[in-house]
């Protein structure tokens, strides 16, 4: 398989990576009627057994390239959505379909997990905990490596050497242990080790949610960088709508498990026509904001 | 006439990694009787250990010195009953996490009248009723049966309103809020942050609100001080805050947040990561990170200047034009 | 933890600080002492003064003397030797018993973690019938079948061991397997066995060296117990167990030979379960 070398600044080479991208036909992820439901347990001595409904009916499509927000409050099913289309979640009903390859069962066998792990890689909200805290960096993108791409060893240490590149580290930060990075840092790493599967989607869970103000910046910025630089497309997950804004095309608004707007991202946020969506847009501190009563809880 | 909170030169070190090191340098700020005061930061800038400085809640091995006075009495030498006291009595913390700050085993009735029915001596029943008027009016319908409930009945923002009944039920003069919305939905946090200010003000209480979301803290606050690497870099009004930013950190955050309303090509981002107080450099600590940054900034530390009636700590405060939004067309003068 | 990565780690400092950063003074102190015994115990052929057996009665009971540093037992026996020579059994049986415990239990913990639903229940039922049984009923059976001797004994306690072991290692795997790092694993499309293998057992390594420490403590007691039932090491072996046991030398007063063994045993326990919580509570320490 061919290694992808991407050099910063270098967008008129067409990259192997890149080329891998681009074959694939039709959306990269396209979803219809989404549906996840729980059996809790309530009641009385626990005999009674509720269905709680976390997602119904999510349906949306997106391009290769292209960035796609899930906008929601605690509760919206955001982060279930994002856990059923990378796998750790099992689905209800509805259909998943990543780089044209149906996804809706459980993957039955290590291989297809690999190969679903191969389209589709996910960045989780808490840097603190998403990586092995045993584990060094370089030995952490280098099982990434050996498990979905054959290179030569050199090829690796060379391949770990560009990733880490690619998303601001230095060698030197690659050879320790996560407690001795920062939380931007190690939130680089999860990126860096997403990367390196070479996947079509990337899944963004709240991905810049726990950083400080000033390196959310950078990671945003970053994000954006290598999107446009390999033409992945982003399934980002937040409640914060002005971040949603400056690294997403279209979006999708959730409450309470239920699709209730839908669109370009732009338009949504300048013209929404649902009550909820004017709620949230009203609640986001702003020069000139006040706080008022809502009456939501 | 005294300030109600004065905090002069306050230095605070603590045990990390096995030494002692600076987590706050030289802090000095006021807050006047039913004043709010934001205090605004990052990662390590210091923000949260200030708030508990002032109830002397470090970790066990802290050191502080300096000088924290309290309607114009110190605090510094104030034996654990005098603390006790004043904990119980005129000032009160509002924390982050109410999940972690209330007794899980308790009811909310029970952790409600706590400090009333012990330190005060007040019937039970007295305090119980005035609970259920507090809770309402922080905005939990039913409030007599939620008195009964235990914590993990409640969502995450009755909680957190629970946490505000039971500071307002003391009747501080000053209440500490240190981070009380972060861990909270963006609606809920409005609807918390306006219930906690209506209140607050009805009552004339003042208030010390930690908070790493800047535009937050102008929302409702009288004056804004900005934190970093435990010091207290400029200290303004909101108004002042968005229209000229003194300090660069304080101009450089504003304008690296994204805006709701507008997609930039890049959002101008500050390099480097915050530091805290004992990774700082000699000489001002956002040196390593300063688009303005000049010799003389490695080489003393910059004291607290008075400008327009805003504090600031920078060598260049008097030169630089600074904006707050990336498509100002303010000059910058480069030195 | 695991002692392993202390020697696999890339850092430049010397071995021997790196150990001292990860147990302390005290537990090098501790550690220590435990390799002397170690090192005393497999050199006893060669540092023994007396054969462990030899009888003289001329000199019953003597106290410290030139000849007997450590005096002689109511057989004349020389103490010192048979703290040596007993120091095998002593220390080999207690290893036996939580070395073979934590390859059954660990691999079970794991397997039950991991797949939870049926498989974990299971196990888990196992481990229940296991518990069910007490080590001294095991190690009874043990004999029945196989006659005295530290082996039968080691096994079966080893046995009877293996659930707690199991138990909270399956716990902390529980806990761990949820964590995103773990997730994001799942997602890259790792086998189970070697995320189990690479990641989770290495994470939780803490807890189960504590588990292993403090099963050694029990093991050594417990093993002294069987000597004094007459199932492990009968007399005139030398094991610190059955000296602890002489009833003719309490009864004339006569303490040294028992007091020896005594202390050792106190301390071995001691260092190994403080070392081993050094090591538990450096690892969760470090790790943030």
């Amino acid at each position: 398989m061919p290694k992808a070398v991407i050099r910063m600044g270098d967008e008129t080479a067409i990259t192997p990576l890149a080329q891998k991208l681009r074959r694939v036909d039709g959306p990269a992820v396209h979803v219809m009627g989404l549906r996840k439901v729980f059996r809790v347990s309530g009641g009385a001595g626990g005999r009674h057994h509720r269905d709680f409904v976390a997602v119904e009916g999510a349906s949306f499509s997106l391009e290769q390239g292209h960035s796609l927000g899930i906008v929601g409050e605690s509760g919206s099913g955001k982060t279930t959505i994002a856990r059923m289309l990378v796998g750790i979640e099992t689905i209800s009903g509805g259909t998943i379909n990543v780089a044209g390859r149906d996804r809706s069962a459980t993957a039955k066998s290590t291989s297809e997990r690999r190969r679903r792990g191969s389209e589709m890689q996910i960045v989780f909200q808490d840097p603190y905990t998403s990586l092995d805290p045993r584990q060094s960096i370089n030995s952490c993108i280098n099982e990434v490596l050996k498990l979905h791409l054959t290179m030569t060893e050199d090829e690796r240490r060379q391949r770990i050497i560009e990733l880490l590149d690619q998303v601001g580290l230095t060698e030197r930060q690659g050879i320790v242990l996560p407690k001795n990075l920062s939380g931007g840092q190690r939130q680089r790493v999860a990126i860096a080790r997403a990367l390196a599967a070479e996947p079509a989607v990337l899944v963004l869970d709240e991905a810049v949610s726990a950083l400080d103000v000033s390196i959310q910046a950078q990671i945003i910025n970053l994000l954006n960088d290598i999107r446009e630089r390999t033409n992945m497309a982003y399934i980002f997950i937040s409640h914060n709508l002005a971040v949603v804004r400056q690294v997403t095309d279209q979006t999708l608004v959730l409450k309470k498990g239920v699709v209730v707007e839908q669109g370009d991202t732009e338009k949504i946020l300048d013209t929404p026509e649902d009550e909820y969506t004017k709620l949230l847009l009203a609640s986001v501190p702003e020069p000139g904001w006040k706080p008022r009563r809502v009456g939501v809880d | 006439m005294t300030h109600l909170l004065n905090i002069e030169n306050l230095s605070v070190d603590l045990v990390v990694h096995r030494r002692y090191r600076k987590v706050l340098q030289d802090v000095s700020i006021t807050v006047e009787r039913a004043e709010v005061v934001s205090l605004v930061g990052e990662s390590g800038s210091g923000k949260s250990m200030t708030a508990r400085s002032v109830l002397n809640l470090l970790p066990a091995q802290g050191k502080m010195s300096g000088d924290i006075a309290f309607d114009g009495q110190s605090l510094m030498n104030a034996s654990d009953k005098d603390w006790q006291k004043f904990r119980a009595t005129r000032a009160a913390m509002i924390f982050q996490d109410p999940r972690a700050s209330i007794n899980p085993v308790h009811r909310i009735g029970d952790f409600l009248t706590e400090a009333l029915v012990h330190n005060r001596g007040m019937d039970r029943h007295e305090a119980l009723a005035r609970a259920a008027t507090l809770l309402e009016q922080v905005g939990i319908d039913d409030a007599k049966r939620r008195l009964r409930q235990y914590p993990h009945e409640l969502s995450g923002g009755m909680l957190q309103r629970a946490m505000i009944a039971s500071v307002l039920l003391i009747e501080p003069e000053l209440i500490l809020a240190d981070e009380p919305t972060t861990a909270l939905d963006v609606t809920t946090q409005a609807d918390v942050i306006a219930i906690l200010d209506d209140l607050r003000a009805q009552r004339d209480m003042a208030m010390l609100f930690i908070t790493h979301d800047l535009e937050l803290a102008a929302a409702f606050s009288d004056r804004v001080a900005v934190m970093y690497a435990g010091y207290i870099v400029e200290i303004s009004t909101p108004t002042q805050l968005h229209s000229r930013p003194l300090h660069p950190y304080t101009a450089a955050l504003l304008r690296s947040r994204p805006m709701l309303h507008e997609r930039t090509a890049r959002l101008p981002q500050i390099s480097g990561r915050p530091l805290s107080a004992f990774e700082a450099p000699p000489g001002c600590p956002f040196q390593d990170r300063c688009p303005y940054v000049q010799a003389q900034c490695g080489g003393s530390l910059p004291q607290p200047q008075l400008i327009n009636g805003s504090v600031v700590r920078c060598h260049r405060a008097n030169e630089l034009e600074l904006v707050s939004t990336v498509n100002a067309e303010g000059g910058h003068s480069h030195g | 933890m695991s002692v392993l990565s202390i020697l696999k780690s890339r850092d430049d400092q010397h071995l021997l600080k790196r150990i001292h950063n990860r147990i302390g003074t005290g537990g090098m102190v501790a550690g220590g002492f435990m390799v002397f015994l170690i090192l005393a115990a497999t050199l006893a052929p060669l540092i023994s003064p007396f054969s462990p057996n030899a009888i003289d009665l001329l000199n019953v009971s003597s106290g410290s003397t030139w000849l007997h540093p450590l005096g002689t037992d109511n057989l004349g026996r020389d103490i010192l030797s048979r703290l040596l020579w007993g120091a095998r059994p002593s220390l080999l049986g207690p290893t036996l018993v939580i070395g073979v415990a934590t390859i059954i239990a660990v691999p079970l913990a794991a397997l039950a973690g991991w797949s939870g639903g049926l498989i974990d229940q299971i196990v888990s039922r196992f481990l229940d019938l296991v518990f069910a049984f007490p080590g001294i009923l095991l190690a009874i059976l043990a004999v029945t079948l196989y006659g005295p001797g530290l082996y039968p004994c080691s096994m079966a306690l080893a046995l009877s061991y293996m659930p707690w072991i199991a138990r909270v290692t399956r716990s902390e795997i529980l806990r761990e397997r949820n964590k995103p790092y773990i997730k994001a694993l799942e997602v890259q499309g790792v086998s189970g066995f070697a995320i189990c293998v690479r990641h989770l057992i290495p994470n939780v390594s803490a807890t189960i060296w504590s588990q292993v420490t403090i099963s050694f403590g029990y093991a050594l007691i417990d093993l002294a117990a069987l000597s004094f039932l007459g199932l492990n090491i009968l007399p005139p072996g030398a094991d610190w167990g059955v000296m602890t046991n002489n009833e003719n030398a309490v009864l004339q007063g006569d303490l040294n030979q028992v007091l020896y063994p005594c202390l050792l045993i106190i301390l071995s326990v001691t260092s190994v379960t403080y070392v081993g919580k050094r090591l538990s509570d450096e690892n969760t320490r470090l790790l943030k």
